[in-house]
């Protein structure tokens, strides 16, 4: 299992109006194997066992990923730019996507907090023992809607 | 009385075929299915059950998950395979796994035989992408660990998922719709674990097409409550590519009575007047 704990997401807004509240994982890598992830917030003392009925539980995930490369090198290179203008080929199939969790209800049952601190545990389907490079992504977001 | 539709190119009218719940096919409906399967996985050629099943991964991985056309693109897919088994019997259609009410993988599928002591085809296949030479690493088999290791850390959610049926119907949006089913199929996916947890290998599984049926047929039911929701989707141009023609646009296969089925929890019909 791998643990990954995001800086405090500052949130200047009344949670008593909020509609919806999401995170978005933004760039998240499926080119390292199929794993599946239990988000928390605001979650400081939290067990590598920490399961679905736990208070601070927000939202669950699978991630449907390639496990490994099996073609020559470069061949799962997905960062690769168009070679030319006309170039009208679709992008890579393990190229990075976006996971959006709707976690309203959890944040509701935190009342209203200032900062939302993130806390993902991921175990990788084929190695439940790995411990790192099982969740990737670029950057997390939280997008409120009123 | 069948239900039937214009078939296109040649604008006839044509009997559409019923796709069911593998729970609900009889006997005798069912070890049809296997036996086209059976004959489906004996073609070595690009006629056969290796070949399509590695335009998902392996080799050719023409696959597309978590962007616009995940939906359209799986359920082309399912049509070339699906006319391909109607190839060895033309009155087989392509059965799908009630997860939403059923528990575990079906009987079906789960038996390691069918029919006295043959060997169940739908149990496990194997892994022969056609047209490639094998790498060292490469599974040779078909493999399935539903649930995984209980003592090991995060788990997807096991069929059925009943309890979710209301979050997945929600949205009117088809963008909000795909995003959840996704997560459901992704779920499930790693919920059967083994090669079927892997794009890569999954399609050589049998398993994934009853999955895919029943993915397909859960978008179709969210279209009869949703008519006219993809009038105006951005991507009803984008074009599709299969290993085979046709390929598609997306707006080409929204409507499953074009694609020639329809589906049904049960059906029956009696003689008519003529």
């Amino acid at each position: 299992m791998e643990r990954w704990k995001g800086k405090p997401l500052e949130l200047p807004i009344d949670f008593g109006s909020l509609s919806r509240l999401d995170l978005v994982f933004e760039g998240m890598r499926r080119d390292e194997g199929t794993f599946t992830a239990y988000v928390f917030l605001n979650a400081p003392r939290l067990r590598a066992d920490a399961g679905r009925d736990h208070p601070r539980f927000a939202a669950a995930f699978t991630l449907f990923a390639h496990e490994q490369c099996w073609g020559d090198e470069g061949h799962c290179d997905w960062k690769r730019e168009p070679v030319s203008p006309f170039d009208m080929r679709p992008e890579h199939d393990v190229t990075p996507t976006a996971v959006t969790l709707d976690v309203t209800d959890a944040i509701r049952r935190l009342g209203n907090p200032d900062q939302l601190t993130v806390t993902v545990h991921a175990t990788k389907l084929a190695d439940p023992k790995e411990t790192q490079g099982i969740v990737r992504f670029e950057r997390l977001t939280a997008v409120a809607y009123r | 009385m069948p239900v039937t539709a214009p078939a296109q190119p040649a604008a006839t009218t044509a009997a559409l075929k019923l796709r069911e719940s593998v729970s609900q096919l009889s006997e005798d409906a069912l070890g049809r299915f296997r036996e086209a399967v059976r004959g489906f996985m004996a073609r070595s050629d690009n006629r056969g059950y290796q070949f399509y099943a590695g335009w998902h991964g392996v080799p050719l991985g023409l696959c597309q998950h978590h962007n616009a056309v995940f939906l359209p693109w799986h359920r082309g897919y399912l049509y070339h395979f699906e006319l391909a088994l109607q190839d060895i019997d033309s009155d087989v259609t392509l059965p799908w796994w009630d997860w939403v009410d059923e528990a575990g993988i079906p009987d079906a599928y789960s038996k390691r035989t069918a029919g006295g002591r043959r060997a169940n085809v739908l149990h496990d296949a194997p892994i022969k992408p056609f047209g490639v030479q094998p790498r060292r690493g490469w599974p040779t088999r078909t493999s399935r660990r539903p649930g995984g290791d209980p003592s090991s850390g995060q788990h997807p959610i096991g069929p059925p998922i009943r309890q979710y049926w209301d979050w997945i119907m929600e949205p009117s949006s088809f963008d909000e719709f795909n995003r959840r089913i996704t997560f459901v199929h992704d779920n499930l996916h790693g919920w059967v674990g083994g090669t079927m947890g892997d794009p890569n290998w999954a399609a050589f599984d049998p398993l994934f097409w009853a999955h895919h049926t029943m993915v397909d047929r859960v978008w179709r039911i969210w279209q009869h409550n949703n008519p006219g929701a993809m009038a105006n989707y951005p991507f009803l141009d984008r074009a599709m590519t299969y290993a085979k023609a046709p390929s598609f646009k997306v707006r080409e296969v929204l409507k499953v009575s074009q694609l020639g089925y329809e589906y049904a929890a049960q059906s029956a019909s009696v003689p008519g007047t003529v």
